[in-house]
């Protein structure tokens, strides 16, 4: 007869707790005081960070959408009422999703963005997500707020600057030197978590490139880029060609300013330009790494970078017949470019909207977002829509998701829509 | 049970003794998994019944089960699920202590996935009572935390 044993291991109970989701681990706080300890415990934290990226990743969506404000009649077909637009995310598992890609989501005002005080998604690392906001009145201002979802804490604003837009005098032309971007990451060696803030300056005919570490909140300028990012200069955070985090590094697909180029009209880009600029966290410098050898003729979309399997991967239609993508299998080393995959958009089934010209040259887009860990299933953002396609490589299967949209009366229409990879974390947002 | 005697080292087998004194044979490759039993032939010798007091009777044959399928690579998604599948919470927790007694890898990490499975829901009462832990919050203590924490407790399935 087994006795039952009367003392369970502390350390077989972290090891069991470290694959909970977030949510039953919070409430397990509550089993003892040193349980509460032994749940915030840095060490803890790391070792469920760790299993969280392959318990179970999931995906934002981050959408752009309209709120609906009842009218002042309040009258009952809402003819009067009027619309805000708001931005906000919509967590789901891609567990999930392979299970079943024809699902409902609705916007919860949790995930809102306006009722944090902010507009826009920065990025997220480790669990984190890092917001900003901004507004121009005197000043165009800029702040930023850390959130982990799954915890539910929201840091105050921190790092809050501002630019002076208007003149003193009024014969000094008006100054606005141009709209910053963020981005935001890890520099792994110290645990610290960076946002670099960053634009193209008009006036000085430059980048302006800021970092501002989490805990000593103070923004240090640092060098220009030596190659300007894709669209540095555009007015909005663009999540296409927004830096993309790898291993305490942001990476941007650059291309230098003085080549003249219109994103919607590619053919006179000299494709050797392009290059992949990176910005180490732990040194605060700069790296440039040239694409493969391979590509050698300007695609008629901008290509783009992204993560997949834990390499940095560099993606784009071949001749409006193909999707490719290479992988940079060792990073930072240039002949370590690997071609993973070459479809074509017929497998892919797409090939009906590429005969639409207008629709290549505005609409189209196909973002890798994320590769099972066998390797066999591709999941891809696809438009501007929240639908993906899932491409199984092993046996050339595709399956477009269903993702509908749970519209009630007073409920919110969700428009434009972009997806990026996530998982839970404990990570204190301080 | 008699041990096979086998001149190829690839059919050995070796002698295992519960704490509750029975023997159970297993393959010399399925206990190079179980780090613990290894050591133990390291030091006594594999012609000898290694004697394992931790572990009885009643689990260890579900191990071996397990191991058996782990050296022939056949350990699927459909297989862990079909042995965990008639186990109750109290029976997966002595097999997971066991597989740590044992330093057996692969079955603890499937193990710890499993009970957190099986955990994930519950309220805090019955965690507490699983793992034998103490409540030393105070009463006043406690409902602070579980206030903060509200949204952590909805959704939480019945005790048994």
């Amino acid at each position: 007869m087994a006795p039952s044993p009367v003392f369970f291991p502390e350390d077989l109970i972290g090891e069991i707790f470290s694959v909970l989701p977030v949510k039953s681990i919070l409430r397990f706080r509550c089993l003892s005081k040193s349980y509460d300890t032994l749940i915030s415990h840095p060490v803890f934290v790391k070792l469920h960070l760790k299993k969280s990226t392959l318990q179970n990743p999931q995906f934002l969506l981050i959408t752009d959408h309209d709120v609906r404000i009842p009218g002042p009649g309040f009258s009952p077909d809402g003819s009067d009422a009027e619309y805000d637009r708001d931005r906000g995310i919509i967590p789901y598992s891609i567990r999930s999703l392979f299970e079943n890609p024809s699902f409902t989501i609705s916007v919860d005002p949790f995930y809102l963005m306006e009722n944090k005080g902010c507009s826009r998604i920065v990025g997220s690392c480790n669990g984190l997500i890092c917001l900003a906001g901004d507004s121009y009145d005197e000043y165009q201002k800029y702040w930023l707020r850390l959130w982990n979802p799954a915890t539910r804490i929201i840091s105050p604003t921190f790092g809050y600057f501002h630019e002076e837009c208007n003149p003193r005098d009024e014969d000094i032309p008006f100054l606005f030197d141009g709209y910053y971007k963020f981005s935001f990451g890890c520099d792994n060696s110290t645990d610290t978590y960076k946002v670099v803030a960053y634009r193209y300056n008009k006036r000085q005919r430059r980048s302006n490139v800021r970092i501002l570490s989490l805990g000593d909140n103070v923004w240090r300028d640092i060098e220009s880029f030596p190659v300007d990012p894709i669209l540095l200069d555009s007015p909005c955070q663009d999540f296409e060609y927004d830096g993309l985090y790898f291993r305490s590094t942001i990476n941007w697909l650059a291309i230098p300013n003085e080549i003249d180029y219109n994103v919607y009209d590619t053919k006179d880009i000299p494709v050797e330009q392009f290059v992949i600029v990176s910005l180490d966290l732990m040194t605060e410098t700069y790296n440039r790494y040239l694409l493969p050898r391979d590509f050698d003729e300007m695609p008629h979309r901008i290509p783009t970078i992204c993560l997949l399997g834990d390499s940095l991967c560099f993606s784009y239609f071949y001749k409006k017949t193909d999707f490719i993508i290479w992988q940079m299998k060792k990073f930072g080393v240039e002949d370590s470019w690997t071609q993973f995959l070459k479809v074509s958009c017929h497998n892919l089934q797409i090939d009906d909207d590429l005969s639409d010209e207008h629709f290549i040259k505005y609409s189209l887009r196909l973002e890798p977002l994320f590769l099972s860990e066998d390797g066999d299933t591709l999941v891809l953002d696809y438009c501007q829509d929240f639908q993906a396609i899932i491409y199984n490589r092993r046996n050339n299967r595709v399956e477009r998701t269903n993702i509908t949209a749970l519209r009630r009366i007073n409920d919110d229409g969700i428009g434009r829509c972009t997806s990026k990879y996530y998982f839970e974390s404990l990570v204190s947002v301080f | 049970m008699a041990q096979e005697a086998s001149s190829s080292t690839s059919s050995k087998t070796i002698s295992l003794k519960t704490g509750d004194g029975e023997i159970f044979e297993i393959e010399a490759s399925a206990a190079k998994q179980m780090k613990t039993v290894q050591r133990l032939i390291d030091d006594l010798g594999d012609d000898i019944t290694i004697p394992l007091h931790n572990v009885f009777s009643k689990e260890l044959p579900k191990i071996i089960e397990y191991y058996k399928k782990d050296i022939t690579g056949e350990i699927t998604k459909d297989f862990e699920a079909e042995f965990v599948k008639d186990l109750n919470d109290d029976e997966v927790k002595v097999l997971f202590l066991a597989a740590n007694y044992l330093d057996a890898n692969k079955l603890f990490e499937f193990l710890s996935q499993n009970i957190a499975d099986r955990l994930e829901s519950k309220s805090v009462e019955y965690v507490r009572k699983y793992f034998g832990v103490e409540n030393d919050f105070t009463p006043e203590e406690e409902s602070k935390l579980r206030e903060e924490r509200a949204w952590s407790f909805r959704g939480i399935k019945e005790d048994e």
